[in-house]
């Protein structure tokens, strides 16, 4: 039975998201800071689409989740034209076809094939979930995600085309795949680096050997990689202050918005600084991780782990590559890099997750259906998740938990 | 499947993992970089802010002796780039590149190469074009964000007023020349400075060029400067050189040289004017000259190689430079060497016929009416060849000895002859005073006795400067002392205090007796106050007491209808006779007689001397 509950609605992950979003207000208007202006042009836009992406986060929580199952494959179908329309139609910037123009404002749909493809990887797989996880499964969701990873690639958006790979092998592994075939897939892109190499695209050679030794070429490629470093490193422990950092100020650290925008935040706002935006961050995905325990069906969980997988691996690489850990690639950090499109990608897939919640069907287990299990198991596990974790302090919390629930008149 | 009771921890946990280890990861890399490293980085935030830059000192000015500027600085613009500071999007890149020369009207491949070749120093700009009109400069400075790299500087250029008196003597400035530039950054220059190339400019540029200042300022990622830190080293101006020239007779000497030129239709001239009480140089004429104002922009290609290719080489100062045969206005020497020798007394007469023969060879006299017998004051005031002849390379048929040249040599170097003068600009030559040994190894022949002869009156292979007739005309008219020509005085710093004092300076005293050089200034005197002086009629018995010395030298070239070579005309004098202040020498190129063409400039300009109160 289906039951709308906004009482399962997760505030925390709301809060930590409006969080990260003003933070990102915080840092894009020291990115911007104009002389003569406190707000610049691009912090109001930043605005504008949080506050969309808010009206979307809500509006599609209150949609059932199953809902967009259904509407997988016109989903994903309508993604494809659309990157296809991309490679034709697209703006160029900064070299590479990726923008088109819808109106006054700039859309980039590779954001949208994230999104299309967490969806309809996680209606495939769940889908076959009573098959187990064969071969040809495997096979399968490589096929849906590698059409979107081609086009994205041909633009070329060698970031976006590694963040949905990212998306799959994480579903993939929540999904049950066995381990020793993704361990061997994992090592096919070492194996097989030197036919990579030759394939690659010039740019993205480049951004490779820039990454071993910016030291090379100080005023060309290796510029943003050096100027980042160094952005970040003057920071120390405390930061030079908001709109006081010399190398955003002065313009000295470039792609100052979206690219570097953690460089700025670490130069303004320190160690310190940054250490909060890891634990805001930190919690997102506890948040998002304890949704996909939380899920009834493994389409949910699915999608939770498809949502994390996309945030974490940006995360990771955005701020990696600022701070020497990984190549520039050219994506954005979440709720913080100035972009219309990421951060509307963003909340509309957290108004998914709370959707997850908040239409979370009665007691139907994927592994044993339609066997009636006792209430008190059935509470624990549906409460308890940390059961694992939690230990005898667990079970006490467990314990008067299920006081309260087995009191007499309790709902169920 | 389901049945199965071993409880294996869900995936989720493998999810949770990678997100702990993801983040110890990047807050590991960040302590190392914030924290173990932070001190390291915020040094190199510090050194892409702050720019230490030289502020270019303006160049001293050139004075006259009465101080009057007669080179000095105006302010120009300069359109330059700061490689480091270009965009470095290739695609950006050449948009400006291109943006800025359909500005400045220049191919963006020029730019690209010039930008190019200052590869190894990217934080200095390079010059693109200069000078640009002061409204372009503003323009691209008022546009900065779409010329980011592009520097304008506001630079001060070189304006020489009057510069077809000056030319030569004040030279040119300009970028510093390629070979030798390691010499020049190692002492100090950078590489788009200019600096003094020829004249003055040149020889004072140690003295002119003062020394740059430097300031740390702030600099944004563009290069521009958006805040003062401090100043490192305070700019010092370049020093003012004051020369001994007066502008006022320089002037007027050009123009007098010039009309006789044009009047002879002679393509070269030059002049010197001498203090013989010091040395100093009054004026110092050379044409045809240049406008040097060509140079202080940067010359163009086209202007330069039309100077280097007239061939009346107007870029070479041939009053220091011009090697020419000094005819007549040497027999000064002749006569004070014999005199000084004891090959003859003031009273000794020797005949002057139209010519004499020696050996199978003729050697006439300039009259062909012959002059009579004639002592040394004499012979110098109707400038009898033969007199001459005779006293160098004897006389085979009398048996009358001659000096020789070897002594004749002696006593020509005593006078100035075949040595530089040492003053200080570039370029001065040194003539040629030939000896049998000299004929020997160079043209490879035995010296005759009719090489005596030529000598003696001043032809032959002897060659001198200028500069070098009127040193010897200075030291005759002082009574024999022979100075180093000075052409400027002092050295000033902003604040009119003397930083160097340059001294008259005394090259030797002529080893001829006083009372032989009386002989001598009476005889130039008589040049001009006698009524058989060769100056006399040409002059008309000025009212300025002048004395002085005709020349008219034959050169190689081509024949007239007689059969004549061509001639040179000189004159060389001074005035007043009494107390002489002023010694002037002048050579006209081909300019015929030297009574008619050069006499009468010389007198104006010693008369113009008085007439403009020069002190």
């Amino acid at each position: 039975m289906q039951r709308k509950s906004w009482a399962k609605f997760d505030l925390w992950l709301l809060f930590l998201a409006l969080a990260l979003a003003c933070f990102g207000f915080l840092v894009i208007r020291s990115a911007t800071l104009l002389a003569d202006q406190q707000v610049s042009r691009q912090l109001i836009t930043q605005a504008a689409f949080a506050g969309v992406g808010l009206m979307a986060l809500f509006a599609i929580a209150a949609l059932d989740y199953r809902v967009l199952g259904t509407l997988a494959i016109p989903l994903y179908f309508g993604t494809i034209a659309i990157l296809g329309a991309v490679l034709v139609a697209g703006k160029t910037i900064y070299g590479a076809q990726r923008w088109i123009a819808v109106g006054p404002v700039q859309f980039q749909p590779s954001e949208l094939a994230k999104f299309a493809v967490i969806v309809c990887l996680a209606r495939y797989l769940s889908g076959r979930e009573e098959k187990g996880f064969g071969l040809k499964t495997l096979v399968g969701s490589l096929l849906i995600v590698l059409v979107p990873v081609a086009l994205v690639y041909r633009q070329p958006d060698l970031g976006t085309s590694l963040v949905l790979m990212a998306i799959w092998f994480g579903m993939v592994f929540i999904a049950g795949a066995p381990l020793q075939w993704l361990g061997g897939l994992l090592a096919v892109p070492f194996v097989a680096f030197p036919l990579v190499w030759r394939v690659m695209h010039d740019y993205m050679r480049r951004r490779l050997t820039i990454f071993l030794a910016p030291e090379r070429d100080p005023f060309g490629e290796g510029y943003n990689m050096i100027q980042a470093r160094i952005s970040v490193g003057s920071g120390g422990w405390w930061g030079r202050g908001l709109g006081n950092g010399t190398q955003t100020q002065l313009n000295f650290l470039k792609v100052q918005q979206s690219d570097f925008i953690f460089a700025v935040l670490a130069e303004e706002l320190g160690f310190f600084g940054a250490a909060i935006l890891l634990g805001l961050f930190g919690a997102v995905f506890f948040r998002c991780l304890l949704i996909g325990q939380r899920s009834r069906d493994s389409f949910g969980r699915l999608l939770a782990a498809g949502v994390t997988s996309m945030l974490l691996f940006q995360v990771f690489i955005n701020i990696g590559m600022n701070i020497g850990l990984a190549p520039v690639t050219g994506i954005p950090l979440p709720f913080i890099s100035a972009g219309g499109s990421s951060l509307l990608t963003v909340f509309i897939s957290l108004g998914v997750l709370q959707s997850v919640l908040i239409h979370a069907q009665a007691r139907r287990y994927d592994t044993q259906p339609n066997v009636s299990v006792p209430a008190t198991i059935r509470i624990r596990r549906e409460r308890f998740p940390l059961r694992w974790v939690g230990g005898r302090i667990g079970r006490s919390v467990a314990a008067r938990r299920l006081q309260r629930l087995t009191r007499p008149g309790a709902h169920r | 499947m389901a049945a199965t009771m071993v409880r294996r921890p869900p995936r989720v946990f493998g999810m949770y993992g990678a997100v702990a280890l993801a983040f110890l990861m990047l807050l590991g890399q960040l302590w190392s970089v914030q924290i173990a490293n932070g001190g390291q980085y915020l040094r190199r935030a510090e050194v892409n802010r702050v720019r230490i830059i030289a502020e270019k000192p303006l160049r001293g000015v050139i004075y006259d002796r009465a101080g009057r500027q007669i080179a000095r600085n105006v302010p120009s613009w300069t359109i330059a780039i700061r490689p480091a500071d270009l965009p470095r999007v290739k695609t950006v890149r050449a948009e400006t590149i291109e943006r800025l020369g359909r500005v400045l009207e220049m191919s963006a491949e020029d730019i690209s190469r010039i930008v190019d070749q200052a590869k190894e120093d990217p934080f200095t700009p390079v010059r693109i074009k200069s000078p640009v009109p002061r409204d372009l400069a503003l323009v691209i400075e008022e546009q900065q964000n779409l010329f980011a790299g592009v520097v304008v500087q506001s630079t001060p250029i070189r304006a020489y007023p009057e510069a077809q008196h000056f030319g030569k003597i004040l030279g040119y400035t300009g970028p510093i020349p390629a070979a030798g530039i390691q010499t020049r950054l190692d002492t100090g220059y950078q590489r788009d400075d200019t600096l003094g190339l020829s004249g003055i400019e040149a020889a004072f540029e140690d003295e002119m060029r003062g020394r740059r200042g430097l300031k740390q300022v702030e600099v944004d990622a563009l290069g521009r400067v958006t805040n003062e830190l401090s100043v490192v080293e305070t700019t010092v101006i370049g020093g003012n050189v004051a020369l001994t020239l007066d502008a006022q007779l320089q002037r007027r000497a050009s123009e007098l040289l010039a009309a006789g030129m044009a009047k002879a239709k002679s393509g070269q001239a030059a002049l010197v004017a001498l203090d013989p009480r010091n040395g100093d140089v009054l004026a110092m004429v050379s044409l045809p000259e240049y406008d040097n104002n060509l140079f202080a922009a940067g010359i163009s290609s086209a202007d330069y190689k039309r100077l280097s290719e007239d061939r009346w080489t107007p870029l070479v100062n041939h009053a220091i430079a011009g090697q020419y045969p000094p005819g007549s206005t040497f027999k000064m020497v002749t006569a004070a060497a014999a005199l000084q020798e004891r090959i003859v007394n003031p009273q000794t007469r020797i005949n002057c016929p139209a010519s004499v023969t020696v050996n199978g060879r003729t050697f006439r006299n300039w009259n062909p009416l012959g002059q009579g017998t004639l002592n040394a004051r004499e012979s110098l005031a109707r400038s009898c060849d033969i007199y001459f002849y005779e006293v160098t390379g004897g006389n085979p048929h009398s048996g009358f000895k001659g000096m020789g040249i070897q002594k004749l040599a002696e006593y020509a170097r005593a006078f100035g002859y075949g040595e530089r003068s040492g003053i200080r600009l570039a370029g001065e030559e040194r003539g040629l005073v030939p000896t049998e040994e000299w004929k020997r190894e160079v043209k490879k022949e035995t010296w005759f006795i009719g090489d005596n002869y030529n000598v003696g009156i001043g032809q032959g292979d002897l060659l001198a400067t200028p500069l070098q007739m009127a040193n010897m005309t200075a030291a005759i008219a002082n009574g024999g002392t022979l100075y180093r020509p000075r052409i400027a005085s002092a050295v000033r710093d902003a604040g009119g205090n003397v930083t160097q004092t340059i001294a008259p300076e005394v090259i030797r005293k002529l080893p001829v007796a006083p009372e032989h050089m009386a002989i001598i200034r009476a005889g130039m005197r008589d040049v001009v106050a006698h009524s058989e002086g060769t100056a006399y009629h040409a002059l008309k018995q000025p009212e300025l007491p002048i004395a002085g010395k005709t020349g008219t030298a034959e050169f190689y070239g081509p024949m007239d209808s007689k059969g004549n070579l061509p001639t040179h005309a000189l004159f060389v004098g001074y005035a007043p006779y009494e107390d002489p202040q002023i010694a002037v020498a002048v050579i006209v190129y081909n300019g015929g007689e030297g009574s008619e063409t050069a006499a009468p400039i010389v007198a104006e300009t010693l008369k113009a001397y008085f007439t403009l109160g020069v002190r």
